[in-house]
């Protein structure tokens, strides 16, 4: 669990400094204010590659991996126009620290307090749906080269988490744990199924879980994550499997987190913080609600999760939903430029009234008057 | 010319200049067809007639039950399918048989809503709009052939103000501010 970023003339940022919650975190500001930047800072901090002897070459490997530099050389990343060096620098609830510095012509970091081990991962979901590109880029012979150069880092390090096998422990954590247990059959009774893997790739099987005492009715090759001693189960319809680039990128995205949590590299209360860069893209409005309190429901479990949006909707129903009296923690931060300034600040509340000054808001705002001029306007 | 209040306890008072061409539908003490609900003000202007419904859940009498009692009630469009939708088909009926419906009518509904904070405001506005006027082109299970209402809006008193500040609109007694959150619940 990450506690503290700092960033110091590093890709869009001047001096940046965050605290974050350990429970939800909600990164807002418009296009061109970092949010991604941030949680790639994040991502690359919380790896492996930030790890060992080799950690300086690695990490700034990985970074250029994640934020494709125009000449592919980490001095690109430090701030532009700055004359001081760059600095990475994270801190974590174990007491864990980790600083990443680099000037304008390094091809390596200098990286400190990067050799403690039994770090968690973070898990980055990137804005586009990933889900139906695995096996095109964990193929058995695929040309790096090429899939580096269209995808990031982000997608390729998803792709290989997804394709993990599952792990077995679904269901004891399920019977351990009765409120993580409604988590899984919710995601899947909102899309209607499940994705699989098989051969490869993934397929959506159609299906529900139903309370059946005692039954399962799932295939046993494609259920290994049924809850067969549980009260409920998953019960496939007759119809065939599908290829998941047959079903909605919508329910793809709902999917990522379904195979993160079923195979175990989304464990909440051991696994790193789950950063998701606008949850909300291709994402049918209505399935937002659920996906919030599917996400409410993980923190409530222990799951550190960190999110960039510019979404109303996605905002609105944290704030609506959040529930303090189940220990629900949600921090907003903005980010945001002062006119006339190019430095990115940040302000962060606990309060959802910071969303009212920020510039989702005044979209809407700005919709209203438009609106209203249109209707009114005389013609 | 003294300022209009659609009833004698309203505390939305307007000033409309002399010139203007604007009437009250919604008449006390006359004979009005049975059963036809009317806006309160129509109100004519070059180019088109402005169809005026005034609710003031702000009214400084209206205790915050009440006041919070609305909110719901608007939330859940029990206001729009009661009383907005119908007010605006059947002025828009009374007008075409009075043969004044030679301009496009637009619905005006004002919401008193000042005593909300501004963001509770501007997230009650928003999408309500849309709601009004998707239920005032269908009515019934198929949709009206006629678009009888060419547009509406939503207005405060903030941007009544703003779109009309020819026809100044104040309220008479000022009101406390609910708090946000309690406005939710």
């Amino acid at each position: 669990m990450i506690t503290n970023l700092q960033l110091k003339n590093f890709t869009a940022f001047t001096e940046l400094t965050i605290d974050f919650s350990p429970g939800i975190n909600i990164v807002l500001g418009e296009n061109g204010t970092g949010k991604t930047q941030l949680l790639k800072a994040i991502l690359a901090l919380s790896g492996e590659a930030a790890r060992g002897e080799l950690a300086g070459e690695q990490l700034a490997r990985k970074l250029c991996r994640l934020y494709h530099p125009l000449s592919n050389q980490l001095g690109e990343l430090r701030r532009a126009g700055s004359r001081a060096g760059a600095l990475l620098s994270a801190t974590y609830a174990s007491g864990q620290h980790i600083t990443a510095k680099f000037n304008g012509s390094a091809t390596e970091a200098k990286v400190s307090g990067g050799m403690g081990a039994g770090l968690a991962p973070a898990i980055f979901i990137p804005t586009k749906e990933v889900l139906s590109l695995v096996r095109g880029l964990t193929a058995e012979e695929p040309h790096l080269p090429t899939i580096e150069r269209i995808f990031d880092d982000g997608y390729l390090d998803l792709a290989n988490t997804l394709r993990k096998e599952d792990d077995g422990n679904l269901q004891k954590k399920t019977q351990n744990n009765p409120r993580f247990s409604s988590i899984v059959p919710r995601l899947t009774n909102l899309i209607g199924g499940r994705y699989l893997l098989k051969e490869g790739g993934f397929c959506f099987q159609a299906g529900i879980y139903v309370d059946q005492q005692g039954e399962s009715t799932a295939d046993e090759e494609f259920a290994p994550q049924s809850f067969k001693d549980s009260k409920i189960s998953f019960v496939s319809t007759k119809s065939p499997l599908m290829s998941s680039g047959m079903t909605a990128e919508g329910f793809r995205k709902i999917g990522v987190l379904q195979r993160l949590l079923s195979n175990g590299s989304l464990n909440p209360g051991t696994s790193g913080p789950l950063l998701w860069d606008e949850p909300e893209s291709n994402l049918n409005p209505k399935l937002m609600k659920d996906l919030v309190m599917a996400l409410l429901e993980l923190a409530r479990n222990g799951q550190q999760v960190i999110l960039a949006t510019h979404d109303y909707v996605l905002l609105k129903w944290f704030d609506l939903l959040m529930d303090k009296g189940k220990g629900d923690h949600v921090v907003f931060h903005r980010l945001y430029r002062e006119a006339g300034s190019d430095d990115i600040q940040r302000e962060s509340q606990a309060d959802y009234s910071i969303v009212g000054r920020s510039a989702i808001s005044n979209t809407f705002a700005e919709l209203y008057d438009e609106d209203v001029k249109r209707a009114l306007g005389g013609e | 010319m003294p300022a209009y209040r659609a009833e004698e306890t309203a505390e939305l008072l307007f000033d409309f200049p002399d010139g203007l061409n604007w009437n009250e539908l919604d008449k006390q003490g006359v004979k009005l067809p049975v059963r036809m609900k009317f806006v309160d003000l129509v109100i004519e202007r070059d180019r088109d007639i402005l169809l005026v419904e005034i609710k003031d859940p702000s009214h400084s009498r209206s205790p915050d039950k009440e006041r919070n009692s609305y909110l719901k009630r608007l939330t859940n469009n029990s206001v729009l399918t009661d009383e907005l939708t119908p007010k605006a088909r059947d002025s828009y009926l009374y007008l075409h048989l009075m043969e004044r419906d030679n301009k496009p009518f637009k619905y005006v509904v004002l919401l008193g809503l000042d005593a909300f904070d501004p963001d509770r405001q501007k997230a009650l506005l928003f999408g309500f709009k849309d709601r009004l006027l998707a239920d005032i082109r269908e009515e019934s299970f198929e949709a009206w052939k006629r678009k009888h209402i060419a547009d509406c809006v939503v207005l405060s008193v903030d941007s009544w103000n703003q779109q009309f500040p020819e026809w100044p609109l104040r309220r008479e007694a000022p009101v406390p501010l609910i708090a946000a959150e309690e406005a939710v619940q």
